[in-house]
């Protein structure tokens, strides 16, 4: 049976466009993805300092799944892919892509849950000794980070021989540590120089993530509940649309929730209605200025 | 100069003089239709022979002495969300591709009575707001200056139009900037005047209490000459003002002598951010203004945040009543991006709306007591120039906010005007807002800007058509 595989890509863009591609991930992007056959988890991750600064983490069923006709028709670099995906790809500096096979775990079994955090390193190693490594990472790695708390899992992974060879990746090995939440660790750079490396391995990129919301752990599964709850809701009123709708009126209707709680109001509206408080239509709005 | 680059202005002093007919004018814009609109698609519905007919009854008039006025004989457009007798009026959607009013609107009427002339009907976006769609039966307008760029929201037919120069005026409407966007991005002028000066009683509405009536030209004179055969109450529209008609030619002797201007520096430097082509020509339009007379300093108004929270809620209300028994019965008549825009509206709770009018007229009072410092705010009218045509980029980052909503909100007159040109060949725009229902002078410091600047000499190549068509 294959090792478990999953794909990791790590994105900076210019900060005007950071808020832009917030939600296009969690608008377009992600439920793409999710409808890609073979995908089976979807995460976000983005940084408090480390760069890049966004990173997603989908667990795949087999690199494979990514080069269907359905997976790279979504790549914002494919010309099939929507105009919206296509201009982010523009906006995209930094870019850091990688399929990888995890070789071996590590759950210390002390805490469990939704990860909350990531940190990720990157090595490289001029000899390539994999067994000798993942023994590494099952002895003395475990045992350091027993003593840590709030890890939910570490996994030690290297770049899938089966997958295309990535232009950037942030490492031909790939060292990962699911947290509970980013308290556990006061600063990547300690939390890096204690796990004790083997002195063959030389790193290179690494950086601390925290969960990003509002799409913490998404499945297929949840996508399309979320977007078929909607669709179920708006037959309640009568409209009858595809889930391909219901998943982009959903969002849409999110914005609205959002500019409704954004409004201001009084502290007691009750009282303020007492002292003249009139329903505004817009002529006695005007007529005031007439 | 060509036939069709003349202004409003312009082509009535000829045609005042008898020196240019209403049917060699007409003749020449239908005929450039027919030639070049089927790369821009600026129009939906063409009215050749009534144009022909309305064309001729002008010359008519005018050679039996009866020059009604400055639109006597001027060959406009009207977005396709205006009700026409006897012509489809579709809103740019299946929805309505049958629909043939049996009235006019109000503003339609006003227009024709004053002699202009009705080329036909502009596209938009599907009932003005399913943004830039290819999956209705007409294609989105394109933008004259490059095809490859948005024209500007939902009055996207009239700006391509009149900077093509296939019409020389338009009319378009403006919920959340969709008049001064095209104008803006099109090169144009475009004024959004207060709520309730000109009617929209046979318009094809999308939020009744944010939406306006407003003319789109090549120059704020043109705008001024075009509200004044439009401007007026209509007591049947629930939203019209029993005011004063004002005087749109007025002009100021002594320029801005002793006018306050207050530059809205935050929106533009701070909240969302405009780029540095579109800065330097602000601070090159301010110093216009300080030339001609106008004291000069920066004015906080409340964050923009504030303004588009209660927008969009009150959009979104009214919009979704509006379409709610149509999306009930025939949903797959709409295209995606206005069906989900309109259903987006369904769940709003009635206490949200009940804040939102709340709000806005806290803000309309606010705003009130600010303008008792000022007689004019100026801020560009779009931070960039037009983006790509299918860019949702404008649309949802707070960063790149256009200009535009607070002041549908406070339903005051604003008016974009042309400031300038990108290093890629784009136009660039200023924005100037005034008090409730000081229309007339925001009008007037519009044209005391444009001519004492150069930027309506230039017009767009139209190099990328096929052949030399231009």
């Amino acid at each position: 049976m294959d090792n478990p595989s999953f794909l990791l890509l790590l994105v900076e863009v210019p900060e005007a466009v950071e808020f832009e591609l917030n939600v296009w991930y969690d608008v377009e992007h992600i439920p793409e993805m999710l409808g890609v056959a073979g995908v089976r988890t979807a995460k976000r991750y983005a940084s408090q300092g480390d760069r890049p600064r966004y990173l997603a983490w989908y667990d795949i069923d087999s690199p494979e799944i990514l080069y269907t006709e359905q997976a790279l028709s979504v790549r914002p670099q494919d010309s099939r892919s929507t105009a919206w995906s296509q201009s982010m790809r523009t906006k995209m500096e930094a870019s850091r892509r990688g399929v990888y096979e995890t070789l071996a775990t590590a759950s210390p079994g002390t805490d469990a849950g939704v990860p909350g955090a990531l940190f990720v390193a990157g090595f490289e190693s001029e000899a390539a000794p994999d067994d000798e490594f993942a023994t590494w990472f099952r002895t003395d790695f475990q045992q350091r980070l027993a003593r840590v708390d709030g890890v939910i899992q570490a996994r030690w992974s290297r770049l899938h021989p089966r997958a295309r060879p990535p232009a950037e990746p942030p490492g031909t090995f790939l060292l990962s540590v699911e947290l509970l939440n980013g308290d556990t660790i006061a600063s990547a750079q300690a939390f890096f120089s204690g796990l004790g490396i083997p002195p063959d391995l030389r790193p290179g990129f690494h950086g601390k993530y925290l969960s990003h919301a509002p799409c913490a752990v998404l499945t297929p599964a949840d996508g399309a509940s979320q977007a078929e709850a909607f669709a179920s809701r708006l037959r309640t009123v009568g409209i009858r649309v595809p889930l391909d709708d219901a998943r982009r009126i959903h969002a849409l209707h999110l914005n609205v929730e959002r500019a409704a709680r954004r409004l201001e109001r009084p502290a007691d509206m009750l009282s303020e209605s007492m002292n003249g408080f009139h329903l505004p239509l817009p002529t006695q709005a005007h007529d005031a200025d007439a | 100069m060509q036939m069709h680059d003349l202004t409003i202005a312009a082509a009535s002093a000829l045609i005042r003089d008898r020196r240019l007919g209403p049917v060699e004018l007409t003749e020449h814009l239908l005929a450039r239709i027919d030639r070049i609109d089927g790369h821009l698609h600026s129009y939906i519905t063409v009215t050749r022979e009534l144009a022909m007919a309305r064309a001729r009854q002008a010359e008519a008039e005018i050679a039996r002495g009866g020059w009604k006025g400055p639109l006597h004989g001027i060959p406009i457009g009207l977005k396709d969300l205006y009700c026409t007798k006897n012509i489809r009026t579709t809103a740019h959607s299946a929805v309505l591709e049958d629909h043939v009013p049996a009235e006019n609107a109000v503003v339609a009427s006003a227009l024709e009575d004053a002699g202009a002339i009705l080329l036909g009907k502009l596209a938009t976006w599907e009932f003005a707001i399913g943004g830039t769609s290819h999956d209705l039966p007409w294609p989105p307008a394109v933008n004259p200056w490059n095809p490859a760029h948005d024209p500007g929201y939902s009055s996207s037919g009239s700006g391509a139009a009149v900077a093509a120069g296939l019409a020389l005026g338009a009319m378009g409407t403006d919920t959340g900037g969709s008049v001064r966007t095209p104008a803006a991005w099109c090169g144009l002028a475009g004024f959004k005047p207060t709520y309730g000066l000109v009617s929209r009683r046979g318009v094809v509405p999308f939020v009744p209490s944010l939406d306006h009536c407003g003319p789109m030209a090549w120059t704020v004179e043109d705008c001024q000459l075009m509200m004044d055969a439009i401007a007026g109450h209509d007591a049947l529209d629930p939203g019209s003002a029993r005011v004063p008609r004002p005087d749109f030619q007025s002009t100021a002797r002594d320029g801005l002598r002793g006018r306050r201007v207050g530059v809205v520096r935050h929106y533009f430097e701070e909240e969302s951010i405009a780029g540095p082509e579109t800065l330097v020509a602000t601070e090159n339009g301010i110093a216009v203004l300080r030339e001609r007379g106008a004291a000069i300093e920066d004015v906080r108004m409340p964050s923009m945040a504030s303004y588009v929270a209660v927008a969009d809620v009150i959009s979104r209300s009214e919009a979704f009543a509006l379409h709610e028994a149509t999306l009930q019965k025939t949903p797959e008549k709409y295209g995606a991006s206005a069906r989900a825009r309109l259903a987006a509206g369904a769940f709003v709770r009635a206490s949200d709306y009940i804040q939102a009018l709340r709000s806005r007229a806290a803000m309309v009072r606010a705003f009130a007591a600010l303008m008792e410092r000022f007689d004019l705010l100026v801020l560009p009218s779009t931070p960039d120039p037009a983006p790509l045509l299918d860019d949702p980029v404008h649309f949802v980052n707070p960063k790149k906010w256009l200009f535009h909503r607070p002041f549908n909100v406070l339903g005051v007159p604003a008016l974009s005007a042309c400031s300038g040109f990108s290093a890629t060949g784009l136009p660039l725009a200023i924005q100037f807002v005034g008090k409730a229902f000081d229309d007339a002078f925001v009008l007037d410091a519009g044209r005391q800007f444009e001519q004492e600047t150069d930027f309506r000499s230039r017009r767009p190549s139209l190099d990328f058509l096929p052949e030399a068509l231009g």
